[in-house]
């Protein structure tokens, strides 16, 4: 699958990330060659790369750091990094942080050079204990080698400059995840997404200018920086340079995390990598990049759907964390959905009506649904539901419990009004509950404890919690 | 200055105006929840959506109006078919889980869920889920009464704490569709509310009923009181303090139900406090009330005709004019009352004094401290400030007193070291006060109207004069305080000559 950049060494049987190991490894190269450069220097490289953002929305980096306001502002700046990975189906930046916290580490800091960043926080998700663990050590490591310091001499500019990095636990909100919502709960506030504008790049961290990028992204920064933007663009597509990690689950053979480059088709991705739908069934459709990015069925995968920003758009799904979730013919699409409501359901701050109202109502129509006891105008609803609550609130996460349940409506709508004309669900799937909370079910879904399972099993490290997750599985086979 | 169109037609508004705004001074209020000019802007309701283009190239979209500035060039449509769909789905949303007890509601009539849910006419929702159960009764403390199920988390209430007073005592608890408003857990082990959470305190809680949207936030005092369409509401200015903080005062069968702050920009924004707010308990009470004059007769109080009770006063008044007749005014009477009595005690050769009691400690907010209204009124008129202890001198040498308006006597008595002012004086005293005054010294006594019986104007501490209106009508036969001194004073000229002039 071509060459690895992100997942070289993880792979490499007996690697631990420590800074020897990592610094055997050729590691902190690229930041002692970011810092004989300037900073502006080192946006321009990440700019013209075209490494766009591996968190979800695949803004273009390098650009985005161009936000920033000019050196001469006085005010502090921040670079906030998102490791708050809660999209169901995604686990492909607890990887990075647990297995080579180093690499992780050294994108940070070469990112905050950039930015000129007094100091980066290091959100990362509450469950995440793992993950905040490998990072503190490896910045408790890169610290007492000096790597990390209020002064570190940069020689590109002349003068010491701070490399400080933190790390935050956040308590597990999904919502914590949205940039702005990030800073509130980095600020010790309520994790509830901040009107925009004022843009984290003008008012972000305790009002200051702020970057937020993810965990995926910055790791693209070392080896952009040492091997240059012309290697970069070797991978990937033009609009969509670079590998991605690519996390496969569900119904597959092999599922995992992979590292691939852009563009590839999801079908490869399905075949080839993941080891094709297990059981020896039939495909009956996908979510292509982490919940939020909806349903995609069979035909548009057999179509040669390719795995980059632009392919996937075009079906009114995006890439978001490219995570993939396979579901086989036997699944029902219906009770995917109302799981991934109740998710959104359970998840939404509730600061803005149409989120907070919505999502607990897609819940309880599909519910109904998948119960039985639907009703014909449920669809028409269902649909002046999802429009009323798109590109209409402060932040994305109404449009993330929308686009589902339109892309279902769009490709198995059949499947819905089957259940509404038979009242019951035609596969025979035992009735569902709702929760006025939205409560997490333990299905498979969105549990991404599971599909981490499999990584670690892949990579041959047992892990005595991999039974229980498997136990969590349920499917009627 | 920008140049914007709204529904296309053009108009000019001030740096900085918010497209809400600006549709608002076109004649539109559109529906909105979590703004308050007074409270700032949230942007979380989003249901003023309107549909705006430009400036420049920028593509014609959705967007919150109240969080949109008006730049140069924006055009604004506030009713296309995209703008009142977005907007009819958010109140749908909202009346989702709505109780609609309406019915029974306090807030029903004057609500803007209701308003603007009729304005948009959507007549039924497309909900067959069960509504949402919530508490009806959620105490707040002593002012406020919570209802979770009508409450729509528009936040006011804990924007109000938090940035107007600067007191955060409301919080958000839980989150997404469990989100409520709450109290905040007791930490001092002080009163605690049922749950251990801290009763609200401060002068400002009624300020959250008038906020709150909907019939969340409701006062216990006003609750099941009246229902708003019935309320008459009177313009007037708050005579409990000397803020003078415009007020609507709302009665309903001749008795004030509630008070409510009226928008003033440099007095009260869009608040009060609750000791004007709840004052009005005193002036409700009819009990004891005169409505006819009292003469003393063979030691004891008798009601007098109005006539008879002039030529007696006049005579009284005549006969002990001059240096030693003491005049004092209180300063609850209004600039008109005061002018008239100052003329009085031209007449009589007098000099006019008010009771000056010290004023109290005064908040951050609006309470002055001072309880009296017109103060700053009475000593711009000329009169002398007099306190208790300077009133206890000038007693001495009396012959007569003259104690007019509400509260003089009781003001005069408040630093009096345990004993009447009247009683000390032991000279014979003129009262005019709401209710019989019965000391011995007191040889006649006259009706007062109190604050919301009468008309005229008051100069607040910053010496902006208001007018006061009349809201409830005066005991009946009782002559208003002003009218009262014209007449009093014709007596006197009708007693006889004048009194030579000092």
């Amino acid at each position: 699958m071509g060459e690895l950049y992100l997942f070289n060494r993880i792979q490499k049987p007996g690697y631990r990330g420590t800074l020897a190991e990592y610094a055997a490894e050729g590691g902190y190269a690229a930041l002692r060659k970011a810092l004989a450069m300037t900073p502006e220097e080192v946006v321009a490289i990440v700019k013209d790369s075209g490494l766009r953002g591996r968190g979800g929305a695949g803004f273009p980096t390098g650009f985005k750091w161009t936000f920033m306001p000019k050196p001469n502002d006085p005010r502090a700046r921040y670079l906030a990094v998102n490791a708050d990975e809660s999209e169901p189906g995604t686990c492909k930046d607890r990887i990075l942080m647990e297995r080579d916290p180093h690499f992780v580490l050294e994108g940070i800091l070469i990112s905050a050079y950039a930015i000129r960043a007094k100091a980066a926080y290091i959100y990362i998700r509450g469950e995440y204990r793992a993950s905040k663990i490998a990072m503190d050590s490896a910045i408790a490591e890169a610290r007492a080698a000096g790597i990390i310091n209020e002064k570190i001499m940069a020689p590109g500019l002349g003068a010491e400059v701070p490399l400080l990095a933190y790390t935050h636990v956040g308590a597990g909100a999904y919502i914590c995840g949205e940039e702005t919502a990030l800073m509130e709960s980095l600020e010790g506030k309520r994790g509830q997404p901040r009107p925009k504008p004022p843009f984290p790049a003008n008012f972000g961290l305790w009002g200051m200018p702020t970057t937020v990028n993810n965990i995926e992204t910055l790791a693209n920064v070392p080896p952009i920086i040492t091997k240059g933007v012309a290697w970069y663009q070797t991978m990937g597509t033009k609009p969509s340079p670079g590998n991605f990690l690519c996390g496969v689950s569900g119904d597959v053979n092999k599922p995992g995390v992979y590292e691939l480059p852009l563009g590839i088709p999801i079908k490869s991705i399905i075949n080839d990598v993941a080891g094709g739908v297990w059981k020896g069934r039939a495909l009956k459709g996908i979510i292509p990049g982490g919940s939020s990015s909806g349903f995609l069925p069979k035909s548009i995968v057999d179509g040669g759907i390719a795995m980059d920003h632009d392919s996937l758009k075009n079906q009114g799904s995006f890439i978001g964390t490219a995570s993939v979730v396979v579901f086989d013919e036997t699944r029902c699409i219906v009770r995917a959905v109302k799981i991934l409501c109740q998710f959104y359901h359970h998840e939404t701050c509730g600061q803005c009506t149409q989120c907070r109202e919505g999502c607990a109502w897609l819940d309880q129509i599909i519910c109904r649904i998948e119960n039985g006891d639907g009703r014909e105008d449920d669809i028409t609803t269902l649909l002046a539901l999802c429009d009323g609550m798109r590109g209409k609130t402060i932040c994305a996460l109404s449009d993330a419990a929308a686009i589902p349940v339109q892309l279902a409506l769009q490709h198995f709508r059949a499947e819905f009004e089957e259940h509404i004309r038979s009242k019951r669900c035609p596969l025979g799937n035992p009735k569902m509950e709702f929760h006025t909370d939205g409560r997490h079910s333990h299905d498979h879904l969105h549990n991404t404890q599971t599909v981490h399972t499999d990584v670690l099993t892949l990579h041959g490290i047992e892990n005595p919690e991999a039974g229980r997750y498997r136990e969590t599985m349920r499917h009627p086979s | 200055m920008p140049k914007v169109t709204i529904d296309g037609r053009p108009v000019e508004v001030p740096d900085k105006t918010t497209v809400f705004e600006a549709v608002r001074t076109a004649g539109r209020t559109l529906p909105h929840y979590c703004y308050h000019p007074g409270i700032g802007i949230e942007g979380s309701c989003r249901v003023c959506q309107v549909e705006v283009a430009g400036p420049g190239k920028m593509p014609r979209r959705l967007t919150i109006s109240c969080r949109t500035n008006c730049d140069e060039g924006l055009e604004i449509f506030t009713s296309t078919p995209a703008a009142d769909g977005a907007r009819r789905m958010v109140l749908e949303f909202l009346l989702k889980n709505h109780p609609l007890d309406c019915p029974i509601c306090d807030k029903a009539g004057e609500c803007t869920l209701q308003n603007f849910a009729f304005d948009v006419g959507q007549a039924r929702s497309r909900s067959h889920e069960e509504r949402r159960s919530l508490r009806k009764r959620v105490d707040f403390g002593d002012v406020i009464l919570f209802d979770e199920e009508r409450c729509i988390l528009c936040t006011r209430c804990v924007r109000f704490q938090s940035t107007v007073l600067n007191d955060p005592q409301l919080g958000v608890v839980n989150r997404g569709a469990d989100n409520i408003v709450g109290t905040m857990p007791s930490l001092d082990g002080g009163a605690t509310l049922e749950g251990g959470d801290t009763p609200l305190r401060g002068n400002y809680q009624g300020c959250l009923a008038d906020i709150c949207p909907v019939g969340a936030l409701t006062l216990k005092k006003f609750r099941f009181q009246a229902r708003a369409w019935q309320l008459k509401a009177t313009s007037s200015a708050c005579g409990f303090c000397s803020r003078g903080c415009n007020i609507n005062v709302e009665t309903f069968r001749g008795a004030v139900k509630r008070i409510r702050p009226r928008f003033h920009p440099k007095i009260n924004q869009y608040w009060m406090c609750d000791t004007g707010r709840f004052a009005y308990d005193d002036c409700n009470d009819r009990n004891g009330r005169l409505s006819l004059p009292l003469f003393r007769k063979d030691g004891s109080l008798i009601e007098m005709g109005y006539a008879a009770a002039f030529a007696e006063a006049g005579k009284f008044l005549k006969s002990n004019a001059g240096d030693n007749l003491l005049m004092f005014a209180s300063p609850f009477m209004t600039n008109e009352e005061g002018a008239a009595f100052l003329e009085l005690s031209k007449t009589l050769g007098a000099k006019a004094r008010f009771v000056a009691p010290p004023p109290g400690a005064r908040d951050e907010m609006l309470y002055t401290g001072d309880p009296c209204p017109n103060r700053r009124g009475l000593a711009d008129l000329g009169f002398a400030a007099t306190t208790a202890a300077e009133a206890n001198d000038a007693a001495k040498t009396a012959k007569a007193v003259v104690l007019a308006g509400e509260f003089a006597v009781d003001l005069l008595n408040l630093t009096n070291e345990g004993s009447a002012f009247l009683d000390r004086a032991a000279v014979p005293a003129l009262v005019v006060e709401r209710r019989a005054v019965d000391r011995a010294s007191v040889a006649m006594s006259f009706p007062a109207l109190n604050t919301f019986e009468k008309s005229g104007s008051f100069t607040n501490i910053d010496g902006i004069a208001q007018r006061v209106k009349a809201s409830v009508a005066a005991p009946p036969g009782a002559v208003a305080d002003r009218q009262l001194y014209e007449k009093l004073r014709e007596s006197v000229l009708n007693a006889g000559h004048a009194a030579k002039p000092h």
